[in-house]
């Protein structure tokens, strides 16, 4: 816009294309403040080319014309690498003993180009792919929950070299080439994400070149997938410990989920698909799979993971995948059990996009909602992609909304279908389309139920409160605390300021401190109503895990911020009650031995304004059923493996939990 | 002395070709050696109901035993259909086999394994005392020495008791078809095995210089094939390290050393007059002068994917999945190797497959090393944990520097990533483990009442699984692994009773109700290891299933009668063990 509006003087413009790189390292273009004109705004997104699936689809003269998308991402302040406010590629492959000079997206040319040009030739380019597609999920989190997104805090300090206290940490860092296997994974301890490169197997047959390097940095779906980890891990820290066998795989399953769904906002793609199909996503489609040159070169036939059915391996011919009730009952590895919860979502998406454009099909087929055969109408393709992509965003709000209303440790399936139907409640009272039954349904035919209800009515399935009187009384309790501390306002700032352009380090600090304050008024004596510690045990040490807004329009068009606060209680535990009773001793010492670590804790949503409790969504830690549930479920994984046989099962899990859950991803 | 020994071998070599065959009738002449005729202490045939004490603790051996030490000869006694001996040499296979033939006094005698495992103190000497032991008991003849599998733990014996062994008239030696020369599945298997066992030797080194738990556990995993700190120096020495960065890469013409457990398996083959290579489905092999008595092959599989199946995870229903590194093994280890080997003597890598390992080509990479300036010899990547790599310091200018001196800055030490890509090294290790657990021979011998001696190796899941698609259609009709297992009932409990090598469903809950289970384990040593054997799960099982009827190396015979047991069994369970000694565990098993 600077070189536009420059234009009458030519003189100008013509020195100025001369010095062009010099003013590209200027500060004040950096910042976008623009370089004549101090008032001139940055861009408010800067387009980025990246493949939509990985390099195998480029070989494919069909797939081919969509294996191109530009991403949009907010526009950010860039230094090499790219290193912007959240997230530093860093690329460095000690594998290989080298490191990659990194790109530098703010350079006129690239910014000309929308970045590199897809290639995997080029470490740059997978610099920037890598960038554009996590910067793409964030972006989706972040306008799905309203609120900027943090990374979960680091425990080490490197100034104490002690890992006492939790800091901020700004960006995440994303490796693109640090493994050499078939593997990425999420670092919890390092906030990173590792990319694997790995040469594709000498077998002529499966569509990928023999030896030829396979990267999955340049796999859109891995790139979400960990990304997604990344962004779980900083809502819900105590969802990386496999405390019963929901637990990863929910973590493999939402990455998934999330993946999945990012793809159905590359317009161009959806719509080649759906020209594909004819509409019906129930069909074989690239938009249910994930990681197909991936899956090739491992040696599966087709994608790693396939939302909607699979291969038959006898006839090479695709297969709907038929919802089995019962398969839940006997998957325990967390990818294919994972793939339950996805299944269950994609068939609420399907039904819903059903429903959706069942009036659309008549209307093209004079009213029998059966298509004559042959490729179908440019302009119904049009609609029905609106649809598609209409419907996959609000099923992916609502995925990630549903977070907000999960208990903090302990997730199971069965809990999320709860947390799904709540957090669609808030969000949309009236549900015209039927979402929440399609969602119900979906679960329950993949055998997923909600936990402690009487019925899988909407109104029973959803959270329940506490009774309006405790709820009251507590709720006006913490409010009284809040009044005579002087501390509402912050409170209430902290609920309203924590939105998409507020500073992620302020809020971080606002929230520990704040998380500070609340946890000196429950301490104090006089909060101690049920409607709290519901779920934990009050002579016991707590902590504030977590203290977040969620944010929501309501029904009268008024914009609603509610506190979310996540209290955990833990306590050394053991395999079995006799191993517990011969060390009750040493359970005091906080160096002592111990099994695992039983956790339990609720979710508190509160709303200021009514002072009223809305939800405690609880995991008790007095109840003996679960005690004795994580006792057998930690004894069968500290021996359920040949790592576990040979390195112990616990040990593994806490050092690098993705690592080995991810090998061959 | 030695030299008498000698000839002593000799002797008995000449001696023992014609009878121990065919006619068991004629006693060979060696049997009136010196080591025989002192057999003099007899206590064994009147031995009281009480059990006898075992002290818990293998007793370390001092001095080394000399090679003709007296021992008593192993005969079967009456009503007794066998008699199977665990040796109590520590966590390692070793069971000799007594069956009697028409000659009381000159039984047929089968060897099943001798090893113990890497890290044993005094191993050699309690190798030699076994040995000897084996030498005296079968007065020299070991009718048929089965090797199960390449694992330490399992030949090691062979090797560090090679003198004792060779003075041993073998006639037959009896491994699985994956050792056959020429065989193409076998060498195909065994050539990825070394190939693999090369690198992880190699990597172990860096592994260490990284920091971390994964060295270790590599490490303890390499030792079932015999890698010691001396081999894994070796293999330093021989410039797997210590080449700096920019020095020209030396390369070596001399194939991969073979690991010690190949030599060691290499001497017992050897030892036989006669090697026999067993498939699974073969027909039953007689025994030769024992009537009625047939070993069914069960294992290993003639099936790639099967051995390289492990887990017993969901994973295993899906056919077309691939486990751990299976599918792409070749490529990946190759691969991972090279990785290893960029800096070393390229055992396996030329120039251009070195080229062809890097992700990128050579105007992309960048040497670290050579952004700044660089303390000499430093190397500030390849897996060292530098707290502080000296061009820091320097004066950041070009964009990369800028960024890479973040990342090398000490007090980001806590995110580097530079070890985390040899963490593949420990998967690498369980699958090269457990991918030689799977070649194990699995064994079911049938007695002449029926009853079935299981002796397993250390097959994993893979190869049990597999046990079900092997069947002999005989003049009697057809038998399965089903019917065999069901009349087991004596179980040799598989690779030290870890999780993974018993069959639950279709393994151990088929097999008979009569069942004792011997276990070659010592739970010590593998806590030393941090190796969860016996596996808890797994022991209370076949506690349960055998009634308490559980013998252990390291725990000996049971003394107590479980309540889940009758007086009448295991008064029996008591008189069958009753010639147990803290060498060895004797369990006579009744005739049926």
């Amino acid at each position: 816009m600077g070189l536009m509006s420059a234009r009458p003087r030519g003189g100008r413009i013509r020195k100025r294309r001369c010095e062009v790189r010099e003013v590209v390292r200027d500060e004040k273009f950096r910042k976008g403040v623009g370089m004549k004109n101090e008032n001139k705004k940055p861009p408010p997104f800067r387009k980025l080319s990246s493949f939509a699936f990985d390099p195998s689809l480029d070989r494919d003269l069909h797939s081919s014309v969509i294996n191109r998308v530009t991403l949009t991402v907010p526009w950010e302040k860039l230094e090499p690498g790219p290193v912007g406010e959240y997230v530093e590629v860093i690329d460095i492959d000690p594998a290989s003993n080298a490191c990659y000079a990194p790109v530098d997206l703010d350079d006129p040319y690239l910014l000309a180009n929308n970045g590199l040009d897809p290639t995997d030739g080029d470490p740059k380019f997978h610099q920037q792919m890598v960038y554009a597609v996590a910067m793409t999920t964030i972006r989706n989190f972040e306008l799905a929950l309203g609120r900027r997104a943090l990374w979960s805090p680091s425990k080490w300090n490197a100034k104490t070299d002690k890992s006492d206290e939790e800091l901020y940490v700004q960006r995440l860092r994303l490796h693109p080439h640090a493994l050499r296997e078939a593997n990425a994974y999420y670092s919890p301890d390092k906030k990173a994400v590792l990319f694997g490169y790995f040469p594709a197997p000498q077998d002529r047959s499966l569509g990928v070149l023999p030896g030829g390097t396979v990267f999955t940095c340049l796999s859109h779906d891995v790139i979400a997938h960990e990304v997604t980890h990344a962004l779980l891990d900083g809502m819900h820290r105590r969802f990386v410990e496999p405390s019963n066998p929901d637990v990863l795989a929910f973590h493999e399953a939402f990455a998934d989920i999330v993946a999945l769904f990012q793809r159905f906002s590359y317009t161009d793609v959806l719509k080649h698909q759906i020209a594909r199909t004819r509409g019906d996503l129930q069909t074989h489609n690239l938009l249910g799979q994930l990681a197909q040159e991936v899956g090739k070169a491992i040696g599966h036939y087709g994608a790693l993971r396939d939302a909607l059915g699979s291969i038959d391996p006898q006839t090479g011919k695709w297969v709907r995948q038929r919802p089995n009730p019962k398969a839940i009952d006997e998957t325990v590895e967390p990818h294919a059990r994972g793939a339950i919860l996805v299944a269950a979502v994609f068939d609420a998406f399907v039904a819903i996009y059903e429903a959706r454009i069942a009036d659309l099909l008549r209307l093209a087929s004079n009213g029998t909602g059966i298509l004559a055969p042959g490729a179908i109408h440019p302009d119904l393709v049009n609609r029905l992609t609106q649809e598609a992509a209409k419907t996959s965003k609000h099923v992916l709000t609502l995925c990630i909304r549903a977070l907000d209303y999960c208990p903090a440790v302990d997730i199971t399936f069965g809990e999320y279908l709860r947390a799904l139907i709540t957090a669609d409640y808030d969000l949309v009272p009236d549900d015209p389309l039927n979402y929440r039954g399609a969602f119900i349904e979906a679960f329950c035919r993949r055998g997923i139920f909600p936990p402690d209800v009487r019925s899988l009515s909407v109104d029973s399935v959803r959270w329940l409160g506490p009774t309006d009187e405790e709820s009251k009384e507590l709720g006006e309790t913490i409010f009284r605390h809040m009044q005579s501390w002087g501390k509402k306002e912050n409170f209430r700032d902290f609920l309203y300021g924590w939105d998409l352009s507020a500073d992620r380090k302020a809020v971080y600090t606002a929230s520990a401190k704040l998380s500070e304050i609340l946890h000196k008024m429950i301490k104090s004596k006089d909060i101690k109503t049920d409607a709290m510690f519901r779920g934990l045990d009050p002579s016991k040490t707590f902590q504030i895990s977590s203290l977040r807004p969620t944010r929501r329009v309501g029904p009268n068009g008024n914009f609603i911020s509610e506190l979310v606060v996540g209290i955990t209680q833990s306590r050394r535990e053991f395999f079995t009650p006799e191993r517990a009773a011969s060390q009750t001793g040493i359970l005091a010492d906080a160096n002592g031995p111990y099994d695992f670590y039983f956790r339990g804790g609720c979710t508190l949503v509160m709303n200021l304004d009514e002072k009223m409790i809305r939800y405690n969504i609880f995991k008790n830690i007095t109840s003996q059923t679960r005690l004795k549930m994580q006792r057998e479920y930690a004894q069968s994984l500290a021996g359920d493996s040949l790592y576990a046989t040979y390195f112990g099962g616990q040990e593994k899990s806490v050092r690098e939990p993705f690592a080995v859950l991810h090998r061959h991803l | 002395m030695a030299k008498k020994t000698k000839t002593t071998k000799t002797h008995q070599r000449k001696a023992s070709v014609k009878p121990a065959t065919k006619s068991v009738v004629t006693p060979p002449r060696a049997r009136t050696t010196r080591a025989s005729r002192r057999d003099l202490p007899r206590t064994a045939d009147t031995g009281s109901v009480t059990a006898p004490v075992i002290p818990p603790v293998i007793p370390s051996v001092t001095p080394p035993v000399s090679p003709t030490t007296p021992g008593k000869r192993m005969v079967v006694p009456n009503g007794s259909a066998c008699r199977v001996r665990m040796y109590r040499q520590g966590l390692g296979d070793c069971f000799l086999l007594a069956f009697p033939t028409h000659n009381p006094e000159e039984p047929f005698y089968m060897l099943i394994d001798c090893g113990v495992l890497l890290g044993t103190e005094n191993a050699k000497e309690m190798m030699i005392k076994v040995a000897s032991d084996i030498e005296s008991s079968t007065n020299g003849r070991i009718d048929a020495l089965v090797v199960t599998h390449e694992h330490w733990d399992h030949v090691s014996g062979f090797m560090q008791a090679q003198e004792v062994f060779e003075r041993l008239n073998v006639k037959e030696c009896w491994t699985a078809w994956t050792e056959e020369p020429g065989n193409p599945l076998a060498e195909k298997l065994r050539s990825a095995r070394k190939k693999t066992l090369t690198a992880l030797t190699a990597s172990v080194s860096r592994l260490q210089l990284a920091g971390g738990p994964v060295a270790n556990e590599v490490k303890s995993l390499l030792g079932f094939f015999g890698v010691d700190d001396a081999s894994l120096k070796a293999s330093k020495g021989g410039g797997v390290l210590g080449v700096k960065g920019g020095a020209v890469a030396r390369r070596s013409s001399a194939p991969a050393k073979a690991g010690n457990t190949e030599i060691a398996m290499g001497i017992a083959k050897q030892l036989g007059k006669k090697v026999r290579y067993c498939t699974p489905g073969e027909a039953p092999i007689p025994l030769a002068g024992v009537s009625n008595v047939r070993v069914f092959v069960l294992g290993p599989p003639v099936d790639e994917r099967a051995i390289k199946h492990s887990d017993a995870t969901e994973k295993q229903k899906h056919s077309g999945t691939v486990y751990h590194l299976g599918g792409t093994s070749t490529a990946d280890r190759a691969f991972f190797a090279a990785a290893v080997d960029t800096d070393m003597t390229g055992s396996f890598l030329d120039e251009q497959d070195r080229e062809l390992s890097y992700p990128f080509d050579a105007t992309f990479r960048i040497d670290p090393s050579g952004m700044g300036k660089e303390a000499k010899g430093a190397e500030p990547l390849r897996g060292q944990h530098v707290q502080q790599s000296n061009f820091v310091q320097a004066q950041a200018s070009t964009p990369e520097q800028t960024l890479f001196a973040k990342y090398f800055a000490k007090e980001n030490a806590w995110r580097r990533v530079d070890g985390d890509w040899l963490g593949v090294a420990a998967d690498l290790a369980l699958k090269l483990d457990n991918d030689t657990n799977n070649t194990s021979l699995a064994l079911a011998i049938e007695l002449p009442g029926g009853e079935v001696l299981l002796f397993p190796g250390d097959a994993q899941v893979g190869n049990w699984v597999s046990w079900e698609n092997v069947e002999w259609n005989l003049p009697e009709g057809k038998v399965t692994k089903d019917h065999l297992l069901a009349r087991t009932v004596l179980y040799k409990v598989g690779h030290h009773a870890s999780h993974n090598a018993t069959l639950r469903a279709g393994g151990l809950e088929s097999m008979g109700r009569n069942m004792v289970a011997l276990i070659p384990v010592d739970e010590a040593m593998a806590g030393k290891k941090k190796w969860k054997m016996p596996f808890p799960g797994l022991y209370q099982a076949l506690q349960e299933r055998t009634r308490g009827r559980v013998a252990r190396v390291d725990l000996g015979v049971p003394t107590t009668m479980p309540a889940n047991s009758s007086k009448p069994e295991w008064a029996a369970f008591v008189k069958h063990t009753q010639h147990s000694t803290a060498l060895y565990i004797d369990y006579c098993v009744p005739k049926g």
